[in-house]
């Protein structure tokens, strides 16, 4: 399945660079769930993940021509994500909002404080250790892709993961703490 | 303890950014509602080349679309050519190009705004927008959407040199247009900010100045121009020879151009030639950029008049050496300077630039253990020998430091098409000699070396298991055995029974091509770096005729040269490797025209 969409790519986006919106919407469904669930992880509120993914949607759809490959579409579209997510964050004011997706059942009451905790741990992290956690553990990219996101090399991406872990897990224990 | 934080981290992302069926559609549904988007079609390649086309191409645009648009002040019907809100002015512009501005063929109008609050001055029927209520300059571009935009002059801006456009409606109706706003002064980080369906009415533009010198380009669309001037003592020639050898080469500078050469008549003292420097254009067409015709006068080179050109590696200029008679250092744009061809390269068959562009290599006359090393800039030649070049050696590369000569064993060429295939086919000595003191170091299996600046294809197994290239902190390996190919370490598929037959590196070392053939026919593969492009793999970009060869490929690996051998005649072919289109030069032409 996943093998006959990428097939499709090549033509889905000759369609879209044409004017096709059918086509464009082809090529994106498949990835708006994880495009708006890697924003909302990374903007922590989803009504901003949601201006951001149509921004992302919009910039991806006026520059369709500048894609050098069909088959890349699915990496060159998280791009446009991300790059509208993390403008995003840069235009904001840097708030913790409150976390309504951690509300749990209370026979797990410990579990859902920890995923509280971890919520707000992650608020605090610098925009780009929130950025390459998420590219990390949410998205689960390669470390070259990553590394082709951030134009950084590979071995930047894996220290700079390590750090932000690092960073978090402080954050982690002073909120636990605190 | 860390796996499983990792663990809590991943569950907690999962769930944090989990969405509901409804936010999706809901988010799909924008799709509808996005602005039409109309993109020239065959001429895209323009876009990412807008850079490169520079003033020539620039000028003549301008001259030919902007004038018929735009009046002199106070006179709508005459052409102003200083002055230009026309899109290709903005051609290569940053602001311009990410604002998706492209060709410019479907850019209404583009204009720089002193502050982006000016938007209200500019775009009156524009709607209030509180983004752009700021003070950072902005830059704006309107897109065409296919409907003509009729222009009438204004009155000019007293002092400043610039004049203000009014265009006003051709009717009553309001004109929707969609626009993008960059605002900033930084290009790559100013926002950029898209309208749809924007009332365009009574728009006012500022004015810049565009090139007002268009008489340097001396002809649009195919038919080859009079030469702009000759060089030094010769006399321009024009009847077409007989035989016309004609030799093509793409400029190192990544810039999608054909150098083409062609001998127009020769004697027994004498060789006149013509070089031209022509882009290709969408449609197929080509523009030629520039064209000299010169005279080399002294004894012909036995084997005939030629042409050859070796661009020189991060500039605009490029060597031709004529008939074996001399050289010209041609600085695109300039006539060409004559040059004295050094004796110690009278009959090398080809010099090899190196990749800092400040010597080129050739093996020296009649000394088969010495290689001649020239400065054409300066005129010093300088001479390597080594007893081992004597034993191996006839193709010379560069490493891409500029420090060592790559040499590899000469292939036997008959009946194969290239060096990479001739050394699959052996087991040739090869190795590399310090361009300085001349020591040797001969190559072992398992050898690492960076390769792309000398490397041109000419891999073999016994060379090295693995042919690296050192780029940044990472080592990219390339092995070759002629059935398989690998490229930082993944494994790069060759389709069907193909195997390959020649690889060359982009000088940017991104991208690697590779012909390969099935017996049938040949297939020009492009393969972007694994650990830098994102999704890698494997673009057959062109099929080709079984005889192509892989000739020069462009900076950015975009553009390659591919060669085509004809009982008859031989010819080019430039591919875009990125939009999968081509342009042949059909040299059996008298004219040399270039056919789509």
């Amino acid at each position: 399945m996943r093998e006959q969409a990428k097939s499709l790519q090549p033509s889905l986006v000759a369609r879209a660079v044409a004017g096709d919106r059918e086509a464009f919407r082809g090529l994106v469904e498949p990835h708006l769930p994880t495009a708006l669930g890697a924003a909302t992880a990374l903007l922590r509120s989803p009504s901003e993940a949601d201006d951001a993914v149509q921004d992302a949607l919009l910039s991806a759809w006026l520059g369709l021509h500048q894609l050098r490959r069909a088959d890349a579409f699915p990496a060159w579209f998280r791009r446009h994500v991300i790059r509208s997510a993390m403008k995003r964050l840069g235009q904001r004011p840097r708030v913790t909002e409150l976390d309504l997706t951690a509300m749990a059942p209370v026979d797990d009451l410990e579990r859902a404080l920890e995923r509280r905790a971890l919520g707000r741990a992650f608020g605090r992290l610098e925009t780009k250790d929130r950025l390459i956690l998420t590219l990390h553990h949410f998205w689960s990219l390669p470390v070259a892709e990553t590394a082709g996101l951030l134009g950084v090399p590979e071995g930047t991406v894996k220290s700079r993961a390590h750090q932000a872990r690092a960073r978090l897990r402080a954050a982690y224990a002073a909120e636990e703490r605190g | 303890m860390s796996e499983r934080f990792d663990e809590e981290l991943r569950d907690w992302l999962t769930e944090a950014g989990r969405v509901d069926t409804d936010r999706v559609q809901r988010l799909a549904s924008a799709i509808d509602g996005l602005p039409a988007r109309r993109r020239p079609g065959p001429s895209g390649w323009l876009r990412v080349s807008s850079l490169v086309l520079a003033l020539g191409i620039v000028s003549v645009l301008v001259a030919l679309v902007a004038v018929p648009y735009i009046g002199r002040p106070g006179t709508s019907s005459s052409p102003t050519p200083q002055a230009s809100t026309a899109p290709v002015t903005w051609l290569g512009d940053p602001r311009y190009e990410r604002c998706g501005g492209g060709t410019g063929e479907n850019v209404l109008q583009a204009f720089p705004m002193a502050q982006a609050s000016d938007y209200r001055r500019h775009l009156p029927q524009m709607g209030l927008s509180p983004e752009l209520d700021v003070s950072a300059p902005a830059f704006v571009v309107i897109f065409r959407e296919g409907h003509p935009f009729p222009v009438v002059g204004g009155p000019p801006r007293d002092g400043e040199g610039e004049s203000l456009v009014s265009v006003a409606p051709s009717s009553g109706q309001p004109r929707r247009h969609d626009l993008c706003v960059l605002v900033g002064s930084e290009p790559e980080t100013a926002e950029l900010h898209v309208y749809g369906e924007v009332d365009v009415s009574g728009l006012t533009a500022v004015l810049v100045a565009a090139p007002a010198d268009f008489s340097a380009v001396p002809t649009l669309d195919g038919s080859l121009a009079p030469a702009a001037s000759a060089s030094p003592g010769s006399a321009p020639t024009t009847s077409p020879a007989p035989e016309p050898a004609l030799l093509t080469s793409v400029p190192e500078v990544g810039r999608p151009r054909f150098a083409t050469g062609q001998v127009l008549r020769r004697d027994d003292g004498s060789v006149a030639a013509r070089v031209s420097l022509l882009a290709p254009r969408a449609g197929g067409r080509v523009t030629i950029v520039e064209a000299w015709t010169f005279r080399v006068s002294g004894p012909v080179d036995s084997e005939g008049a030629y042409v050859q050109f070796y661009p020189r590696p991060g500039s605009d200029m490029i060597l031709i050496r004529v008939g074996g008679l001399g050289a010209f250092l041609w600085t695109l744009g300039a006539p060409p300077a004559q040059l004295e061809w050094p004796d110690e390269l009278l009959h090398a068959a080809t010099l090899h630039w190196s990749p800092d562009g400040r010597e080129l290599a050739g093996y020296a006359w009649r000394r088969l253990d010495t290689i001649a090393l020239w400065e054409p800039v300066e005129g010093a030649v300088r001479r390597v020998s080594a007893p081992e070049l004597r034993r191996f050696g006839s193709v010379i590369g560069w490493t891409a430091d500029s420090t060592q000569l790559i040499v590899f064993a000469e292939p036997i060429q008959d009946g194969v098409s290239s060096a990479f295939e001739a050394a699959c086919r052996q087991d040739p000595w090869s190795g590399l000699v310090d361009a300085r003191t001349g020591a040797t170091v001969p190559f072992h299996r398992g050898d690492d070396f960076d390769a792309r600046g000398g490397l041109r294809g000419f891999l073999s197994p016994s060379v090295a298991s693995s042919v690296g290239a050192v780029l940044s902190e990472e080592r990219v390996t390339v092995y070759a055995d002629c059935q398989d190919l690998s490229l930082g370490g993944t494994q790069l598929a060759l389709p069907g029974a193909a195997q390959a037959r020649d690889l060359r590196w982009s000088g940017d070392g991104r991208t690697l091509l590779a012909m390969a053939a099935d017996g049938q026919r040949s297939m020009l593969l492009r393969y972007d770096r694994p650990d830098i492009e994102p999704e890698p793999g494997r673009v057959m970009t062109h099929l080709l005729p079984p005889d192509a060869l892989l000739g020069d490929v462009s900076a950015g690996g975009r553009w390659v040269l591919v060669a085509g051998e004809d009982p008859r005649c031989l010819s080019r072919e430039l591919l875009d490797t990125e939009m999968g289109a081509s342009w042949t030069l059909d040299l059996c032409e008298e004219t040399s025209a270039l056919v789509p």
